[in-house]
């Protein structure tokens, strides 16, 4: 199920894995193990920054520029993870690693700002970090 | 001090990470180390399974041997009597070093020396002699008079007897048929056939190396006309070594015992049931092309794949068969080439290249169990699953059409013939007609790829 959900999310975009003698590898091992980390790194990012430094600890670090920030750091571990995942499972690289790894940059940068939709508003500093909609105080 | 702040938090938020990251990627180390841990018992329980068989049906390390030396007129010329300054013949040479083998050879458990003669009614008389005895023979020449060759009868007669004593038969002839009665001429495939019938029914195969010595001395012909026989002085004339048995021993004797065999083989009853053989997908050496790829993640061998040609792309990927086991001839590349075959149900499949295992290929772990690479192309389906399969066909080698004759009467003009040699060929292959038309065959599952 999550095999071919994550294989189905990212397939969509990229096409069939390249070389296709390693669809099994991408579609069984890479494709479900990044994307759930995508998920789970993402949110625990988004965590950090609204409940963590910015609720329990008062950081200060409540600006647009400084959720940019994290924003970034979360597309650049977008990024290496997918590159590992392939290296790591002794695939082949190919241009479409890094169409991969490009595409699961995007999902982070969407992922990121969705999950701060749905959580700032629990956080003291930043709720309107990086804008005030669609909470309203 | 706001700035410390920053610093500080900065530095727990480094922190975080690195924890969080540290044990994402512990998680990700567990579960690709859990998936190829059940993949691996999957592997092994099949790589258990299916070596198996040829380890049951393992080659024997000794066997029991019994040497037939047809001693009739006609192989006088291969076995002229010694003098100082004269060089022994090919055969002598030959000979020599099979009994030899066969006696001290550390292959040979119990072994037995007959010299095959007919009596005066025509009737085979299988001598059993000493290994001394059958020395003298060969190094001194046969002193005997011995007329003709029933070749059925002698065959028969040898076949039997180590049958009922469970040896492997080396039976040495020109296989030059000389029955009482020419009509038998006629029937000469028939009656082969008839007197190996008991080779067939015990699962035995056979196999036939054909060789040529310089003759010395009385040529009789099958073909009595123009001449009843002709004095030969070093004219290459054929001669046979058939070896019947179980396919282990046969090939015990033929590798081991026998070793440096003559270019012209052909091999009867042989069958290989399981040739390890897999679809080599993700090896460096065999990068395949267009899509393609191994149903199960881990499988190994790989026997399943996925697949989808298209039309700019067809599929085309490399099977490792390993045919080590297989009779050497049938192990050369050129023969490899002319005669597999590969076919499929489900999908227009067809060879591309056969190559052997080279040294750079051998020293590769993953490969070294295989002993040749066949390329195949597949471009296009017919249907959405079914098997593709290299397959090697029971074929009649081309060198016993060219060293077949219809008259071997004058061996000087037409050298290298044997009268009707096609006919006593023709009455072995008859015997394993029914067998399976393969030596081996190695299938390939196959799905279209979704």
């Amino acid at each position: 199920m999550i095999q071919s959900f994550f294989s189905g999310l990212y397939e969509m975009v990229l096409g069939r894995p390249i070389p296709a003698n390693f669809t099994n590898d991408y579609r069984e091992v890479v494709f479900p193990n990044t994307g759930l980390m995508l998920f789970i790194i993402t949110l625990g990012i988004v965590i950090l920054y609204y409940y963590v430094l910015n609720r329990l600890m008062s950081t200060g670090l409540y600006k647009t520029q400084h959720w940019v920030m994290f924003l970034i750091l979360n597309a650049i571990i977008a990024f290496i993870i997918p590159v590992t995942q392939v290296t790591g499972n002794e695939i082949e690289t190919h241009s479409y690693t890094y169409m991969f790894a490009f595409v699961n940059v995007v999902y982070s940068l969407i992922l990121f700002f969705v999950f701060s939709l749905l959580l700032k508003r629990g956080s003291v500093q930043a709720w309107t970090t990086p804008m005030k909609w669609p909470n309203k105080k | 001090m706001f700035n410390k702040k920053i610093e500080t938090n900065l530095l727990v938020l480094l922190l975080c990470c690195g924890l969080l990251l540290s044990g994402c990627f512990k998680k990700q180390s567990r579960e690709a180390e859990d998936e190829p841990e059940i993949a691996t018992t999957g592997g092994q329980s099949r790589g258990t399974d299916t070596p198996a068989p040829p380890t049951a049906a393992a080659t024997p390390e000794k066997v029991d041997v019994h040497v037939y030396l047809e001693i009739s007129n006609g192989m006088k010329g291969f076995m002229p009597a010694a003098a100082a300054g004269k060089e022994a013949t090919t055969f002598q040479n030959n000979l020599l070093n099979l009994i030899s083998e066969v006696q001290d050879g550390r292959y040979v458990a119990e072994k037995g020396f007959y010299l095959a003669k007919e009596d005066a009614r025509s009737r085979p008389v299988l001598d059993s002699v000493s290994y001394n005895t059958m020395k003298s023979y060969i190094v001194s020449g046969i002193r005997d008079d011995v007329r003709g060759t029933p070749l059925p009868a002698m065959l028969k007669a040898a076949l039997q007897n180590s049958i009922d004593q469970g040896a492997v038969s080396i039976i040495i002839s020109d296989f030059i048929h000389g029955p009482s009665d020419q009509g038998q001429f006629i029937s000469l495939d028939a009656d082969i056939r008839s007197s190996l019938r008991e080779a067939e029914h015990q699962g035995l195969a056979i196999a036939i190396l054909g060789n040529t010595s310089e003759f010395f001395g009385t040529y009789h012909p099958a073909v009595k006309k123009p001449e009843v026989s002709r004095r030969l002085n070093g004219e290459e004339i054929p001669y046979y070594i058939w070896v019947i048995g179980k396919q282990e021993e046969v090939q015990v004797v033929t590798n081991r015992v026998l070793r440096n065999l003559p270019s012209q083989q052909a091999y009867f009853g042989f069958e290989y049931e399981a040739v390890p053989h897999a679809a080599l997908l993700k090896e460096k050496e065999f990068r395949p092309s267009g899509i393609v790829y191994c149903s199960s993640r881990n499988a190994d061998p790989c026997t399943e794949i996925s697949l989808q040609p298209a039309k700019q792309e067809p599929v085309e990927f490399t099977v490792g068969l390993d045919l080590s086991s297989l009779p050497m001839s049938m192990q050369r590349t050129d023969y490899l080439k002319r005669n597999l075959q590969v076919s499929s149900t489900g999908s227009r499949a067809s060879m591309v290249a056969v190559t052997a295992a080279d040294e750079s290929i051998k020293a590769i772990p993953g490969l070294a169990r295989y002993s040749h690479f066949v390329r195949v192309r597949v471009p296009e389906l017919t249907a959405s699953s079914g098997s593709i399969s290299v397959q090697l066909p029971q074929v009649t080698p081309t060198w016993i059409n060219a060293w077949s004759t219809d008259n071997d009467n004058n061996p000087a003009a037409d050298p290298k013939k044997t009268y009707q040699l096609i006919k006593i060929i023709d009455g072995v292959q008859a015997l394993y007609r029914d067998q399976s038309d393969f030596v081996f065959k190695a299938t390939i599952q196959f799905n279209k790829a979704d």
